[in-house]
């Protein structure tokens, strides 16, 4: 509370002192001034005081900010999915950690919040009401102690308020990091390398319209904080928002992006992808709940969990298996290292996940004529790979005399992305670790295609749109509490 | 096939018996690689990488290995090593294409913490576990972020 309003008033000849505490929230839009203690000399001022103020109704309302317009897009678009989550103002990278955001408590705190203040403007309306009789009330000292009782309930609710729904979740500025993989890229991945970046034409969220075109760059808008950004293959902007809205305004982005690769040999078809990169249809919360770390996880669990997926119609489950191998010291005292790599798909095999043979290629390995060729495919050797209902792996050398293996120390671990599974296999001549990644996929398997939306760069129109937003972001919204002053919602 | 038979044979009968890699303090291993370098020892880092992402069309989860060999520097006790890092699937029909192989770095920092550079940042891993046997150090760190998932195995070993 703070005192901002002090008065004197001369009475015959006593002087009497009227005091008000000043309510603020303008986080929240509301602005109440309520007399500290009242006597029945002080009844005229305070009634004066708060007739100063609109009559108007204006309870709290969180107003919701309003939801992101679709764009206009030309046919065919590809349309991307991406990550937004929430990190601290001061992350100064995406390794850092990501805000884990409790929403229900701030959807809990806002809603108690929103209600107490409807009791608070009720007793401000009662308060004003009474005052009105001031001049033929019968009893001043009553009508004193019942202003009185009505600004000592306002108070208590006012507390109430500022510790269910505490001023910093307003105020305390995070990052909202939008992010998607360049789309563009991925479908180029395995056909021709290249890395088409794509680029922001178009970006519409709640409250903000902006336009490559119009010549002025997002970072103009208040709220956003940096980009577009084009790293780490990823596309994306930074937008900052307070923990209250990140949980209860709409966050969802949509934006129109191109991305034009050139001809080259590898990549004949000179092309390029319109795009529309949406972000946040779902709430935060489950944005960031969505993104699972690392886990560690019962082998046998997870292999059932996977042989529960092949037993699916048209279900397929790709792995890659590395091995990373430090060798004994050679003649000269040198120990070694190389790494090995194969890919496949696992077969169900009664309660065991199964290869039959995989080729496995070696980093150490040359050909004639490639001596920088790590990984010769003419060096492979044959692998079988068994991952075993109770949780052990079987790795099946049949290069080397169909020699079986068995990995020690099995691990197995979970994120949001696939399952891993490591161990150790140790030789004569040296230990390797070993990480077999498993993803469960559907249908025709990882083939990569060029998506079917790619269109050739004669055919991409702009896109007529108004002209966007001068100033930032999000419409500036007044809110008048009764008897108070006024409020702003940013 | 004979040759490389009587090769494996042998090198797996001389494997019985051997120790199984002890877990070690990741912090540990910085401080002993540190001191290797201080004795004027070279140091070599390899890493493995296997890793997931979402990925066009239909956001199919989509599988890739990376394999780095690199000389490593003691850069004010952050251990730096500067190499060269291929992709399984650079390019179609070829796995790990040595022609696309591409420079990169990694920080061992004193905390045992590897950092891995993805274009002009690092990354810091989510969970990170170390051991070692006699040769050198094992680290097996995973990485994720929204969009990508890895666990990564590295070796540190003394050249000479």
């Amino acid at each position: 509370m703070k005192r901002v309003i002090g008065l004197a008033l001369l009475l015959s000849e006593t002087v009497f002192a009227a005091s008000f505490t000043k309510l603020d929230r303008s986080d929240m839009g509301v602005s109440y001034t309520i007399p500290d203690r009242v006597q029945k000399q002080d009844l005229a001022v305070i009634k004066e005081e708060l007739g100063k103020k609109r009559k108007e109704k204006t309870y709290y309302q969180y107003v919701r900010v309003p939801t992101v317009s679709e764009l206009d897009a030309p046919h065919p678009v590809a349309r991307v999915q991406g990550r937004m989550n929430l990190f601290s103002a001061q992350a100064q990278g995406l390794s850092e950690p990501i805000v884990a955001l409790d929403c229900a408590a701030v959807k809990a705190g806002s809603q108690a919040a929103k209600e107490l203040l409807e009791k608070i403007d009720a007793d401000i309306k009662t308060m004003e009401e009474l005052l009105k009789g001031l001049d033929t009330a019968p009893d001043l000292e009553r009508l004193a102690h019942e202003i009185e009782l009505l600004s000592q309930s306002i108070s208590a609710n006012w507390a109430q308020v500022n510790t269910l729904y505490p001023a910093r979740w307003s105020t305390e500025k995070y990052h909202l990091v939008y992010r998607w993989n360049y789309p563009f890229n991925q479908a180029c991945f395995k056909q021709n390398r290249q890395s088409v970046v794509p680029s922001f034409e178009e970006l519409s969220l709640p409250g903000l319209h902006w336009q490559a075109s119009s010549g002025q760059l997002l970072g103009d808008f208040l709220d956003i904080v940096s980009g577009p950004s084009y790293e780490l293959s990823q596309i994306g902007f930074t937008k900052e928002v307070s923990l209250a809205s990140a949980c209860l305004d709409s966050q969802r982005v949509q934006i129109r992006a191109k991305a034009s690769s050139g001809s080259s040999a590898d990549c004949p078809s000179k092309a390029s992808i319109n795009m529309i990169l949406d972000a946040g249809t779902e709430d935060l919360t489950a944005q960031n709940v969505g993104e699972k770390r690392m886990a560690s996880r019962s082998c046998p669990a997870v292999f059932k969990d996977l042989r529960d997926h092949l037993a699916q119609a048209h279900a397929i489950l790709p792995f890659q298996a590395s091995s990373l191998k430090l060798r004994t010291p050679d003649a000269n005292g040198i120990a070694r290292a190389h790494g090995g790599y194969m890919e496949g798909h696992l077969q169900l095999a009664g309660e065991d996940l199964f290869v039959g043979s995989s080729k496995k290629l070696f980093s150490d390995r040359r050909v004639a004529g490639a001596p920088n060729q790590k990984f010769p495919a003419e060096q492979a050797d044959d692998v079988a790979l068994r991952l075993k209902g109770n949780g052990g792996i079987d790795v099946t050398l049949l290069t080397w005399g169909s020699t079986l293996v068995s990995l020690q120390n099995v691990s197995c671990f979970e994120d949001s992305f696939g399952s891993y599974a490591t161990g150790w296999m140790q030789e004569g001549n040296g230990l390797s670790e070993w990480t077999i990644s498993l993803h469960k996929g559907m249908g025709s398997g990882d083939l990569i295609k060029f998506p079917k939306d790619l269109i050739d760069i004669g055919i991409v129109k702009p896109i007529p749109r108004p002209l966007p937003l001068l100033n930032p972001s999000f419409p500036v919204r007044k809110i008048e509490a009764l008897g108070g002053l006024h409020g702003v919602i940013p | 096939m004979k040759i490389r038979m009587s090769f494996f044979l042998l090198s797996l009968l001389a494997s019985q018996g051997r120790a199984a890699p002890v877990v070690k303090n990741c912090a540990a291993i910085s401080t002993e690689i540190t001191q290797w370098m201080g004795q004027g020892k070279s140091v070599a880092a390899s890493f493995m990488s296997n890793g997931m992402l979402t990925r066009l069309p239909q956001n199919r989860l989509f599988g890739y290995s990376s394999y780095f060999e690199g000389q490593c520097l003691n850069q004010g006790g952050t251990v730096e090593c500067n190499g060269e890092v291929q992709n399984s699937h650079a390019r179609e029909g070829i796995v790990f294409d040595s022609a696309f192989a591409k420079a990169t770095k990694l920080r061992l920092e004193q905390s045992g913490r590897i950092l891995l550079q993805k274009d002009s940042s690092y990354v810091a891993p989510t969970t990170q576990e170390c051991f070692s046997n006699a040769q050198g150090y094992f680290v097996r760190s995973s990485y994720a972020d929204a969009l990508e998932g890895r666990i990564v195995t590295f070796i540190f070993r003394k050249n000479s």
